[in-house]
């Protein structure tokens, strides 16, 4: 493993990749989850709403990766907010990547082990999966993110089998009622935030920029893959109203897995765990990116940047969130209750990065003329 | 050191010079005694020496090495050797047969979207028959779960075992048959596959149902018409074999993310190994998983970067 190369640029890569980039990091845990918060069919307006305010975020982000300052890296940032306060912001951002982490990959695992290995414990489950992370990570940078490509075509289509909510016997118009809201409950703000939260993940292109070949279709292409990650949304929220309906959306806790428990053919029975065997594929990749987010961070926030990059440094990375990993599932995630904080905070954490990351970038940006 | 003679061919003007200047070089630094096959030098040339993946496709097709020349690629003759070597290639070129361009566009990709199942089929049939009756029987259906109780009901061994060991029998079968004259081992094959089979079944030591997984495992890995791919292949097979019996359908998946993540970071002649799917080439996909009709594929692929893009002039 050449790992003294992780931060290597020999090539950047064009729209397709952000569009791709953009997509897959929107489509983590959350949306598995989304149905069983969002409940009401006025939702739909929500998700399509928030979407939108999405495409302004990628426009401050296109701005940002437009400039000469984001294909520096590291430089560019130091140019633009000083030395001691990337630093400090890096050492925020390690928690932020941390949390973001552990809330993906251990609620993967919960349902892995819920789905599919009953028997197996969540940590196992973990450890194997940062361990394959670390493998894909080790690669660099570079290779990490033309992992997108495979993400993309491992699990894109997945999405194609929820088609069948969509025909009768199942659909039904009257489960799509009330579209229109007749009250704004306070439960409905928790969705808000939940699906703003479900939107972010592009906010790390912004530190992606020596990477990216960027032009006046950027934004455009950034724009794509936020609207496919809308059409995926709005879909599968759709699927679950029809299949469930908006009174029983609640009751499920993985609403759509538990639609994808009811795919079936002569051949194999419960095609749902082909399919989240295939959405590893996606998860790997996110964690493999911010895997090496991570460990950049850190070499930031501890200021060993004059040091090559390499690969223990990268596995004690690795081997460091797997610590924090297991002390987040064991005191926070098998806790019902405190599962719930924790996937607050994340929706609080996610929302905040993804709205704070592009506007600062962009104000500070401005304000030192850049 | 050696004196052997090495031909470097390549059509000046349409071949990326990078891909010359690059194999020249490494030529040069080569220093050893004694060559007697081309995928000795290969080993000299290739970037990665510990992947199983050939980096360099060795033919002795002459067919072969002009369609690769035609397309941008450098082909080097060793002396002594009826093998010629022929890059930059990638994954997919392994998959390639020069019959695809000889039969009808709708048959040639037929059958190669063929060969790309039964590639997929040979690594993952065995490990998945694992997965299944190791850790997801409610996968299977219950006619087909029935069948399989019966048939497992009086073994031995698990899952894992009982597979592990017809993979290890069928490779000393492969092997053997290989290392005998054409007759014997085609005896040597009826022999190891159906008696043994047969005998291993009766004995109690498999059950049918493996027996047929592993027959059709092993006759699809003799799709893939790359000799050096199809020897990757039984390490492949094993690899998943393992991850299946530890997490089931997740250990597949793993696995597979393993095999991609190697082959996306691999590289033939600095070219980039698992393209035109990473990086993305969407022109370069007529010829991919399907053969495109001849008429329509008017540019030589992008990947290779030739100086020439255009293969025809067209009327138009």
């Amino acid at each position: 493993m050449e790992t003294h190369q992780l931060f290597k640029k020999n090539e950047t890569y064009n729209g397709f990749y952000a569009m791709l980039l953009v997509n897959r990091l929107q489509m983590l845990y959350f949306f598995l989850i989304m149905p069983n918060i969002l409940i009401n069919p006025y939702m739909i307006w929500v998700l399509i709403a928030v979407g939108i305010l999405s495409h302004l975020n990628l426009l401050l982000l296109s701005k940002w990766l437009l400039t000469r300052l984001s294909s520096n890296g590291y430089n560019g940032f130091v140019q633009l907010f000083g030395k001691k306060l990337v630093r400090f912001l890096s050492f925020i951002g390690l928690f932020f990547i941390l949390l973001k982490l552990s809330v993906i990959t251990l609620g993967y695992s919960e349902i892995i082990q819920t789905f599919m290995l009953p028997a197996t414990d969540t940590n196992f489950l973990v450890f194997f999966i940062l361990l394959f992370c670390f493998y894909v990570a080790g690669k660099g940078v570079e290779h990490t993110i033309r992992f997108v490509l495979i993400s993309f075509f491992c699990t894109f289509w997945i999405i194609t089998f929820f088609i069948f909510f969509f025909f009768p016997p199942i659909a039904h118009l009257s489960d799509l009622y009330p579209l229109i809201p007749m009250e704004w409950k306070v439960e409905n703000w928790k969705a808000f935030f939940l699906i703003l939260s479900s939107y972010s993940g592009p906010e790390f292109l912004v530190f992606l920029g020596p990477w990216l070949k960027t032009n006046n279709k950027t934004f455009r292409y950034l724009s794509y893959g936020n609207a496919l990650t809308v059409v995926e949304y709005v879909f599968l929220f759709i699927a679950s109203l029809l299949y469930f309906g908006s009174d029983f959306l609640s009751k499920s806790q993985y609403p759509i897995v538990n639609m994808a428990r009811y795919f079936q053919n002569p051949v194999i029975e419960r095609t749902d765990m082909i399919m989240l065997s295939f959405e590893l594929f996606n998860l790997v990749f996110a964690v493999s990116l911010f895997l090496l987010l991570f460990y950049g961070a850190s070499k930031i926030a501890f200021g060993k940047m004059s040091k090559p990059s390499s690969g223990k440094g990268l596995l004690f990375s690795a081997f460091l969130i797997f610590i924090g990993m297991v002390l987040v599932n064991e005191l926070f995630w098998k806790s019902w209750e405190k599962q719930t904080f924790l996937l607050n905070l994340q929706i609080i954490a996610g929302s905040i990065g993804y709205f704070l990351v592009p506007l600062v970038v962009v104000l500070v940006m401005r304000k030192r003329g850049g | 050191m050696s004196e052997t003679k090495v031909v470097l061919m390549y059509i000046d003007g349409l071949t990326n010079p990078d891909f010359v200047s690059t194999v020249k070089e490494r030529i040069s630094e080569i220093n050893f005694d004694l060559f007697f096959d081309s995928s000795q030098v290969a080993a000299f040339l290739e970037e990665h020496q510990n992947s199983i993946f050939p980096q360099f496709q060795q033919t002795d097709r002459p067919d072969v090495v002009a369609y690769s020349l035609g397309l941008g690629k450098i082909t080097l003759l060793v002396d002594n050797t009826p093998f010629a070597l022929v890059a930059p290639i990638t994954f997919f070129h392994l998959f390639q047969s020069p019959e695809d361009y000889i039969n009808r566009w709708v048959v040639a990709s037929f059958l190669r979207i063929i060969r790309y199942i039964c590639f997929i089929l040979s690594v993952t049939l065995i490990p998945f028959y694992v997965a299944l009756t190791t850790h997801h029987y409610q996968m299977i259906p219950i006619q087909t779960l029935l069948i399989l109780v019966d048939s497992r009901s009086k073994l031995p061994f698990t899952p894992f075992w009982e597979a592990f060991i017809m993979l290890i029998f069928i490779e000393i079968i492969k092997e053997a048959s290989l290392r005998m004259p054409t007759k014997t081992g085609q005896t040597l094959g009826v022999i190891g596959g159906i008696v043994i089979g047969q005998a291993a079944v009766e004995a109690g030591f498999a059950s049918n149902v493996l027996i047929v997984i592993v027959g059709i495992s092993t006759i699809a890995s003799f799709l893939i018409p790359n000799y050096l791919m199809t020897k990757a292949n039984s390490l492949i097979q094993l690899m998943f074999l393992i991850f299946s019996s530890f997490l089931g359908l997740i250990g597949i998946a793993l696995g597979s993310i393993a095999i991609l993540a190697h082959l996306n970071s691999l590289s033939s002649i600095k070219q980039p190994y698992f393209s035109p799917v990473s990086p993305f080439f969407r022109k370069d996909w007529n010829d991919l998983f399907i053969r495109g009709p001849l008429v329509k594929m008017l540019e030589r692929p992008e990947h290779l970067k030739p100086l020439k893009l255009k293969r025809y002039k067209t009327r138009r």
